[in-house]
């Protein structure tokens, strides 16, 4: 058996369509509800939920949201083919964000502290965007019409050249001051 | 041979996928609240503390069986709700995974923000599934360039007001800056 057959094996008998994201979903609700702490009655110090508790509740919650997938495919509460492409344009987010890191780290910009902030200001909006896009409370990416798009090239632009600017001057204006303070201390 | 497909089938079929399923979580939940509560303390209650949260389940899911589709439906709610709100986790996740990597620990920076992002997508998905209010979908262009100017002129007033040189944390996200790595 080849890796190909395995793998139309796993898809043919539902393993990737119903296994997987029920694992995924379950992860994430039991992590989610093992945050909650509550106070420990009589007593003091803060508990967590009975361990069999929890895992009643995340596997009851994992398959409520699979059901739509089964009772309804195809409608718009069916999530599994949703996850399926969001967590690939994450996939390929992370390559791009990684790409970009190493790239600034090759020419040796400090990435993390130089830039950091601006990259995560970017994924979050990207991420809550591709989130909306796909629950079709905004148009994907396709739908924006052309004009919007060079809209906001021409702003992004607009506001690179400013930043562009306004930082040489102000190197400019720290290297004056540090040549003033060295000329200082020389004479 | 018996697969996936027959097996889920087989549990639509019989009921347990939306009867039993719901039953259980609506149990556990409310179990779970009277635990947190601590009102029940003694065995003879504890017990009671059961069969209360039986009754309450089942009457909760009553609706689905006996008037399927009404506004009384809550596990028709529920089926609507629960999947964006598993998408919403698996969002969270990718952000957290993802400015994982530029270096920030956003579980710590980041928490108080996406708690309320978080509940208020939430109210909103429960205000559309009771009919409340109408969902909003496909924005119209003009309204997205709007937004979009709308939060690059924030961005810019951010920016000059924010001040330059040693007086960054001015800027809003300037402030989730970097924890320094060992």
């Amino acid at each position: 058996m080849d890796l190909y057959s395995l793998l139309n094996y796993l898809q043919s008998t539902g393993f990737v369509e119903y296994v997987l994201p029920f694992l995924l979903l379950f992860s994430l609700m039991y992590l989610g509800i093992s945050l909650i702490e509550y106070k420990k009655p009589g007593g003091d110090g803060k508990i967590q939920l009975p361990n069999n508790l929890r895992t009643i509740i995340a596997i009851a919650f994992a398959i409520m949201m699979l059901t739509p997938h089964i009772t309804m495919p195809g409608s718009r509460y069916d999530i599994i083919p949703i996850i399926v492409y969001f967590l690939a344009d994450i996939a390929l987010l992370a390559i791009g964000v990684l790409s970009v890191l190493l790239l600034m780290g090759l020419a040796g910009k400090n990435v993390h502290r130089e830039y950091g902030s601006y990259f995560m200001v970017g994924i979050i909006i990207f991420v809550i965007y591709l989130f909306l896009s796909y629950l079709e409370i905004i148009p994907a990416i396709s739908n924006i019409s052309k004009d919007t798009i060079s809209a906001v090239i021409a702003l992004i632009i607009f506001v690179l050249i400013v930043k562009f600017v306004t930082g040489a001057s102000d190197t400019t204006t720290q290297n004056n001051n540090n040549n003033q303070n060295r000329g200082g201390r020389n004479s | 041979m018996a697969d996936i497909y027959t097996f889920v089938n087989y549990l639509v079929n019989t009921g347990v996928i939306e009867l039993f399923v719901p039953f259980i979580l609506i149990f556990s939940l409310v179990y779970a609240a009277f635990l947190m509560s601590g009102i029940f303390k003694d065995k003879v209650a504890k017990n009671l503390q059961v069969i209360i949260s039986v009754a309450i389940s089942f009457l909760a899911i009553s609706p689905h069986f006996i008037a399927p589709g009404s506004r009384y439906d809550i596990v028709a709610v529920m089926l609507e709700v629960l999947p964006s709100v598993g998408l919403l986790f698996v969002a969270v996740i990718a952000i957290l995974m993802l400015i994982g990597m530029t270096g920030f620990k956003a579980g710590e920076d980041l928490a108080s923000w996406f708690t309320v992002g978080a509940v208020i997508f939430i109210i909103y998905l429960f205000l559309i599934s009771a009919d409340i209010l109408d969902p909003i979908s496909f924005l119209s262009n003009d309204i997205i360039s709007a937004i979009i100017a709308l939060v690059i002129f924030f961005l810019v007033v951010a920016y000059i007001t924010g001040g330059s040189g040693g007086d960054e944390n001015k800027v809003w996200w300037r402030k989730y800056r970097l924890v320094e790595r060992p």
